[in-house]
């Protein structure tokens, strides 16, 4: 019994929990920021990479996937702190909010390309034959024909990334930006206290949860139109 | 198929040396023509680095940086006309950000070591510290001599973690954070934690259940990390430093946050 009594001082003390929490919610107003900031960036970066990939022209498709095999199969941790303290040796001095959307944004990018990629070629070829039959030209026929459908398709697994992508921006602590966990960190150490911890891992939730429950809704719709 | 891949690859490879080579250049030409000033980032501002999760030197109390660190810093700065933005970063990548000039200088509780020597030049020391042993009141341990066979817990990167790992017998355990460090003291799974002397003390005196099981004097000494290239700005603040020690601006900061006067560093 004491054993539970220490552990909720320890890790749910609801008025270490109130004192700080003003201070948490800046910190989780700064992880929307740079969480949805790169998101967007990293839409944009996966949908130019993903049509760079399939097409005709080797060289440009190679790119691609050197790109999305470097930044995939390496650490963001590691991409973070490359771009933040390395890049200076090259004369590239980026504030620490520029590095931290850089970072995340390009690491993004190489994922959602790999969602957009498989959306493309879920749609079946025929289509993109009629089209091109009809007179359009390889552009047109993505732009009208293959991305609307695609886009439906891959907005399921994008917000999974999207869901991964804020609980990922927790690395950006080790720039120094002051987002959720670093902020709950700081707390930690001022109250001697972990429930900021528990709190932030609350908030956390908040904001992921309607994502998630968003997912699961599309993915049961997609399947019921499918289905009919 | 290969071979344009590995085309590809190396027409990275020399971009990325190439633009390593210009940057190299118009670094080496700043340094050059500033010579005379004060290296600072920004003008008129004296950028500091610190990480503020090491009470009660520096840390965060709500969304303000406090510690003795911080008072100190401040003082420096008003003596010699400058602005002060006092920054919070990590650990980890302090003297990365250092060396690509993020910072004008770091004041962390930073040890000045031989090792760190190679990578940033220090301040005169500002403070004095040994390393103690947190352990808990009913642990039996009273002497360094008792960590054999035992585990001791220490923050990644700091003396208290080259210390421990000298001691015979005694399996040292490495966290990101001192805080993990003392959870896991306090859930049995490691038997004592080794940080600075007024870390452990100041977490004995809060906390019921620990006592300081034993010190080992390292005598260490506390300096300001610069990067290399920032001779001038060290200057000033060497000069700074004395004028504090001596009109006893740094007596005041030290019994504000120490509650004693301060010992002779």
């Amino acid at each position: 019994m004491q054993g539970i009594a220490d552990l909720f001082q320890k890790y749910f003390s609801i008025s270490i929990i109130r004192e700080i929490l003003p201070f948490l919610l800046k910190g989780a107003l700064l992880t929307i920021f740079f969480s949805a900031t790169s998101e967007v960036i990293g839409i944009v970066i996966g949908l130019i990479t993903s049509m760079i990939r399939v097409t005709k022209i080797k060289v440009l498709s190679q790119l691609a996937v050197v790109y999305v095999d470097l930044f995939r199969g390496t650490p963001l941790l590691m991409q973070i702190i490359f771009v933040y303290y390395a890049l200076p040796y090259l004369g590239i001095n980026l504030p620490a909010i520029v590095a931290g959307i850089v970072a995340l944004s390009i690491n993004s990018g190489a994922y959602v390309s790999e969602i957009f990629r498989a959306g493309i070629e879920s749609i079946d070829k025929g289509q993109t034959e009629a089209a091109r039959s009809l007179g359009m030209s390889y552009m047109q026929a993505m732009r009208y024909v293959v991305i609307p459908q695609t886009v439906k398709r891959v907005l399921p697994p994008l917000t999974n990334e999207f869901v991964a992508l804020i609980k990922d921006s927790s690395l950006l602590s080790v720039i120094a930006i002051a987002e959720l966990m670093r902020t709950a960190k700081e707390m930690m150490t001022w109250k001697m206290n972990p429930s900021s911890l528990t709190a932030a891992a609350i908030i956390y939730l908040i904001i992921t949860l309607p994502l998630t429950r968003y997912v699961s809704y599309m993915e049961n719709k997609l399947k019921r139109n499918e289905a009919s | 198929m290969k071979n344009k891949l590995f085309a590809v690859v190396a027409i990275i490879i020399a971009a990325v040396m190439i633009a390593g080579v210009f940057g190299a250049c118009t670094k080496q030409d700043s340094a050059n023509t500033g010579s005379s000033k004060l290296e600072l980032i920004k003008s008129g501002v004296l950028t500091v680095g610190s990480d503020t999760t090491w009470p009660p030197m520096e840390y965060v109390e709500g969304d303000k940086i406090v510690g003795f660190d911080v008072d100190l810093t401040q003082a420096i700065a008003d003596k010699i006309g400058l602005k002060l933005d006092y920054q919070s970063t990590a650990w980890d990548g302090i003297v990365a950000a250092l060396a690509a000039h993020k910072f004008d200088m770091v004041i962390s509780s930073m040890t000045i070591t031989e090792e760190k020597k190679k990578e940033v030049n220090f301040s005169d020391p500002y403070f004095n510290t040994d390393q103690a042993a947190l352990t808990k009141e009913d642990s039996g341990i009273d002497a360094v001599e008792k960590m054999d066979g035992k585990t001791m817990g220490v923050q990644l990167a700091t003396t208290g973690e080259i210390e421990s790992k000298k001691i015979k017998g005694c399996t040292t355990t490495s966290y990101d954070d001192i805080l993990m460090a003392f959870e896991d003291l306090k859930a049995g799974r490691i038997d004592a934690v080794m940080a600075d002397s007024y870390l452990v003390y100041s977490y004995a005196a809060k906390n019921e259940g620990f006592k300081v099981g034993f010190v080992i004097n390292t005598g260490e000494k506390l300096g300001i990390a610069f990067a290399k290239e920032s001779t001038n700005l060290l200057a000033v603040v060497n000069g700074a430093l004395k004028t504090l020690m001596e009109d006893g601006t740094y007596a005041s900061i030290y019994e504000k946050w120490f509650g004693t006067k301060p010992p002779k560093v």
